[in-house]
């Protein structure tokens, strides 16, 4: 099982984490490892008749089969430098929509990882950028009433020191304990999704 | 599992896609100006995965193929932009340099510079390939502005503090402030996959709080009053709001992240979280506090909550850290008033204010269960003897509060009361606390 996993993350699931990124839009991906898999997929079974499921939809339900030991290794890749930027936000994008009973542990493992001691400015809002995300989603679930989510924006809250984390973790913690859970999501939206008069 | 991971890699999702095939590749130049002449040296590299060629070249077709979507015209879309990136940047940059690392403006820290404005010129680094395609379009658009000028400035605020990467105000359109707004419409952008919409908003809050000096929704550092009538005020420099009243006048306020109440009639703990009620506050420490006789709770004088967080009893100090903790009798010579903090951005250091008006600072050794009550002596390096309270801010300001409770101001080379308080008098500063009354309503 161990080695299975292993396998699934460290070959297929960097290629597939790669590939994600390459595909579809107004390029194929023209490479052997794509036509490959192409082949594989081709085996699943036939999805049952109605409308076709949107890309993020497929997306979420890919990331939902991940196990603990993929979300371990998924973790571990999103916070090495030495892996590309584009993989390593498509691992923060499949930890962040992984079952929550088996994510949680690793968004607040990604959420309280220090910062690398040599950074760039713009390696830094990268790097905390890739932390926000495991702050938002943990907000999120804890929203809807995820204990252990709950437990982890408390624990994320406590002992991030990076003043914008610790700020975002914050609200997040306020909210749940004024029983108005998803606070630093609220105030992400005032700002990027909803718009509108600010 | 292995089938899941396969079955996710061939969706289609991110809107970020690879020029690999050549012809792919010479459309991303097509409407480009016969003066890219640097484009088309790099062609071959530019089909060539993993080269920061092939990194710029998918960003900028990420900037071409951008989806328009409605305008949506906010405080946080100002319309800078227009309604294509890829105008915005074709009309800025003539030319795109891949400079080697020995170059010597293109060192391993180095992502893209523009060294002559007038040329319209722009030198992409090895050091770019290192982020992700998104980061890497939304740094072409940054560099870009710096065309028209649009110079850094040192960061007043967040991680950045001190350095030279920041804009005064997103509002301005810097170049900080393009790149978000880029970020901001790519993650609004509806046409775009999940992905990359959700990397861009994680990206465009990481600017919106470390970018400018000027916080979004309002907020900026500011300080925390109690007055002897027990309003807490918040004042941010120019504005005051209060944000709690009728604080019993034997409640001990301290501030971590946010104001806490130890009440020691009642034994209750509760915290201000921007709402109109009090909550409890958790954590052990707390629990502590709760836990604590009456007789014990009636001989608090003070409070400190942090790192190593401390009760000041009217005989003795408690303090812990973890799950260390140390109980130590004053020196006989030391009647204690209250605790005097020095705070900045990170950190506070406190000593304890002797009702002789001396400030006697503590052991502060890592461990402490070496610390010594033989240790707690008056300290003559503090510098700070007319002050109860002194916090210096984020952005350099340095408030501090006299012991007759007037707010003083450090100006050009001295102390002064401030203004906006002129006979006013408070019990206690605390600081620096990042809030705005838009953030109370959220």
């Amino acid at each position: 099982m161990k080695a299975r996993n292993q396998l699934g993350v460290g070959i297929v699931g960097l290629l597939a984490l790669l590939v994600v990124l390459r595909a579809g839009g107004n390029f194929a991906p023209p490479s052997p490892v794509a036509h490959r898999l192409g082949q594989t997929v081709a085996a699943f079974p036939p999805r049952a008749q109605g409308p076709a499921p949107s890309k993020d939809a497929l997306n979420r339900e890919a990331a939902l089969r991940l196990s603990s030991s993929d979300l371990i290794a998924l973790t571990s890749r999103a916070l090495d430098p030495a892996v590309s930027g584009d993989l390593r936000s498509a691992a923060i994008y499949l930890l962040v929509h992984a079952d929550p009973a088996l994510a949680v542990p690793e968004l607040a493992r990604l959420a309280t990882a220090p910062l690398p001691e040599k950074y760039t400015p713009f390696s830094l809002t990268f790097e905390i950028g890739a932390r926000i995300r495991a702050v938002a989603a943990l907000d999120q679930l804890a929203a809807t009433g995820h204990p252990a989510a709950t437990a982890a924006v408390a624990k994320v809250a406590e002992s991030v020191k990076e003043p914008s984390l610790r700020f975002l973790a914050q609200l997040s913690w306020q909210g749940i304990l004024a029983h108005q859970p998803g606070r630093a999501s609220r105030y992400i939206d005032q700002m990027i999704a909803r718009g509108g008069a600010q | 599992m292995i089938l899941a991971l396969l079955a996710f890699l061939l969706l289609p999702s991110s809107g970020l896609a690879a020029p690999c095939a050549k012809p792919d590749a010479s459309s991303v130049f097509q409407s480009w100006s016969a003066e890219n002449k640097a484009w088309q040296s790099s062609g071959d590299q530019i089909c060539q995965e993993g080269t920061v060629e092939s990194k710029a070249a998918v960003a900028l077709a990420f900037l071409r193929d951008f989806p328009v979507g409605p305008a949506r015209p906010d405080d946080f879309d100002t319309g800078h932009i227009g309604d294509s990136p890829f105008t915005f940047f074709q009309e800025r940059i003539h030319t795109i340099y891949f400079d080697p690392l020995s170059e010597p403006q293109c060192d391993s820290f180095t992502v893209a510079y523009v060294s002559d404005a007038a040329s319209r010129s722009l030198h992409i680094c090895p050091y770019a390939n290192s982020f992700s395609s998104l980061v890497m379009s939304s740094i072409l658009m940054h560099e870009s502005r710096h065309v028209e000028g649009y110079p850094h400035r040192t960061c007043l605020q967040g991680a950045l503090l001190g350095s030279f990467s920041c804009d005064d105000s997103y509002a301005e359109g810097g170049a900080y402030g393009i790149e978000q707004e880029f970020l901001v419409r790519t993650a609004r952008n509806e046409g775009l996959g999940e992905p990359v919409r959700e990397e861009a908003k994680a990206e465009a809050i990481a600017g919106f709080l470390n970018r400018f000096n000027q916080a979004p929704l309002g907020a900026r550092q500011g300080i925390l009053l109690l007055d002897p009538a027990g309003t807490l005020t918040y004042f941010d420099g120019a504005t005051a709001l209060p944000l709690m009243q009728n604080i019993p006048p034997e409640s001990v306020v301290v501030l971590r992240d946010l104001p806490a109440l130890f009440e020691p009639s009642t034994g209750q703990v509760k915290s201000f979280t921007g709402g109109d009620s009090l909550v409890d506050t958790p954590g052990p420490f707390a629990a502590e506090f709760r836990a604590l006789s009456a007789a014990r709770r009636a001989e608090l004088l003070d409070v400190v909550y942090g790192d190593i967080s401390c009760f000041l009893f009217t005989q003795s100090l408690h303090c812990e850290q973890g799950n260390e903790s140390v109980d130590l009798d004053l020196p006989a010579n030391l009647q204690p008033q209250q605790f005097l903090r020095l705070t900045d951005s990170i950190s506070q250091i406190f000593f304890i204010v002797g009702q002789d008006g001396k400030k006697y600072s503590l052991p502060f050794q890592l461990d402490l269960n070496a610390w010594k009550a033989s240790e707690i002596v008056p300290s003559d390096s503090v510098g700070l003897a007319p002050f109860r309270d002194f916090t210096l801010m984020p952005d350099g300001r340095r408030y501090a509060l006299t012991f007759d409770g007037t707010l003083m101001a450090y100006g050009t080379s001295d102390w002064a009361p401030v203004p906006a308080f002129a006979g006013k008098k408070f019990r206690h500063l605390m600081a620096p606390f990042l809030w705005s009354g838009r953030l109370g309503e959220i």
